[in-house]
């Protein structure tokens, strides 16, 4: 990770992407981890994270409508091939081909409906970091799964956190009786803009309430990031 | 109500076709045509409610001129030329299906409003009929900033009667203003617009665009119907 640098002011052709992540963390009931997340992972904490995305494509070779987006993740922390790293017990896109994108990197992809707080990027300066809690919801066919709130106070060294290994996203795939294990790969090191520690509130549906056993619901966290677009390699 | 926002706007000499529709003989143009896209979020309510954000952001389309207003220049936008991406505060307003460039600070390639930015905006009926899309090439800052009357608004307010076809309710002009206006980031530069059969008048016009914040807040006098 490396602070943030002066750079082009148009598109160089490849896809970087600028996201807002909303995060609370909690702690899970002893062994759900393990229950939880699929063979060949392994559980490094007895923790959860729920993620509220909002992002921006940085490029003019996809239609407008296609160049932000929101997203929500379920998010365990894990043991893979290549180390500590995360998988998405869920990821809730708001269109099928970013569904079909989830399903391919070995996540759970369902389609939703996502709505996160941001604020036009303008006035950031004028409103932004917020001084009032920020938040947002993922729901299907308009029964929510879960909303939640943060309100951040201070920054973090992100390394100092539960959340050092964020960005290395495993997915686990099953073909013909196979399984491998995925790694999403990005071009260039991902660039960390802020990142913010607080309170958060949360509230789950039932069921997801019931599958997942939270003991506790922990600190809340505002990141900031650059990234540049990889995919996600085989990693066994 | 506490308003930020994203504008994009183009000013141009409106084609006589494109004029007749979007100017009111009540309230005569006195300057360029205008095309305007916000992208906006009601601060107050983002504050209040916020597990609740599609109810505090919208997006929006107007399309009207610079007139002279009570003394003072404004941008008049007439119904049904104002259109939001949904009936915000108003329940009949009308609507478009409306996207706009959003920008992120932390992309890696973006370091803010620069010289060959493109801003663009596309505006559609949700029936699928092109209303209007524009582009702006940025290329430099506008150091005078925004044009008087870019932030004062005149509105015709009329809505089609629903129990009697073909009337319409007229409520008149309304002036609408930003009070404790802050703006940022203002830039200009070449742009274009091509207009569909969402409005009407299918042709594209050249002019000079506008990119800028705005947080303000939004202050409603109902005049006299005029």
């Amino acid at each position: 990770m490396s602070q943030k640098k002066p750079l082009v002011s148009t598109s160089s052709g490849r896809s970087t992407v600028g996201e807002t992540l909303l995060i609370t963390t909690c702690q899970l009931v002893p062994g759900q981890a393990k229950a939880l997340l699929p063979p060949p992972l392994e559980p490094v904490r007895d923790e959860a994270y729920f993620y509220l995305v909002w992002a921006t494509f940085n490029t003019d070779s996809l239609p407008l409508r296609q160049r932000s987006f929101y997203e929500a993740n379920i998010v365990l922390p894990c043991l893979g091939p290549a180390g500590e790293g995360t998988w998405f017990y869920k990821a809730y896109f708001p269109n099928r081909e970013m569904v079909l994108h989830a399903n391919l990197s070995g996540w759970s992809g369902e389609e939703a409906e996502v709505s996160v707080g941001r604020v036009p990027l303008s006035i950031q300066r004028l409103v932004w970091p917020p001084q009032h809690s920020v938040g947002g919801w993922v729901g299907i066919h308009g029964n929510r799964h879960f909303e939640m709130d943060i309100s951040v106070s201070r920054d973090v060294s992100l390394p100092d956190t539960p959340l050092s290994c964020f960005n290395k996203v495993y997915g686990v795939r099953d073909f013909l009786g196979e399984r491998d294990v995925t790694l999403e790969e990005h071009y260039g090191e991902d660039v960390i803009a802020r990142a913010m520690q607080g309170e958060s509130r949360l509230d789950l549906r039932g069921e997801l309430r019931d599958a997942l056993k939270i003991a506790d619901v922990g600190d809340g966290y505002l990141l900031e990031l650059g990234i540049v677009l990889g995919s996600s390699q085989s990693v066994v | 109500m506490l308003v930020g926002q994203d504008l994009f706007v183009l000013t141009f000499e409106p084609p006589s076709e494109l004029e007749s529709l979007l100017v009111d003989s009540e309230c005569p143009r006195s300057g360029p045509a205008v095309l305007l896209y916000a992208d906006s979020i009601n601060l107050d309510d983002w504050r209040a409610e916020p597990r609740e954000p599609q109810k505090s952001l919208w997006t929006e389309v107007a399309m009207g001129y610079m007139c002279d207003f009570e003394g003072a220049p404004a941008t008049a936008f007439h119904y049904p030329w104002l259109k939001l991406s949904r009936a915000y505060g108003d329940p009949l307003i009308p609507v478009a299906d409306i996207e706009m460039s959003r920008f992120h600070s932390a992309c890696p390639d973006y370091d803010g409003p620069a010289v060959g930015r493109r801003c663009e905006a596309s505006a559609r009926t949700f029936g699928g009929d092109l209303i209007a899309d524009l582009r702006i090439n940025l290329q430099e800052v506008a150091s005078e900033g925004i044009p008087d009357g870019m932030m004062r608004w005149v509105n015709r307010i009329s809505y089609p009667d629903v129990t009697r076809p073909g009337e319409r309710v007229k409520l008149g002009l309304s002036l609408v203003w930003a009070e404790e206006l802050e703006l940022s980031d203002i830039w200009t530069g070449q742009a274009r617009a091509h207009f569909g059969d969402g409005v009407g008048w299918t042709g594209s016009v050249d002019g000079q665009g506008w990119k800028f914040g705005a947080k303000y807040r939004l202050t409603t006098s109902n005049s006299e119907a005029v």
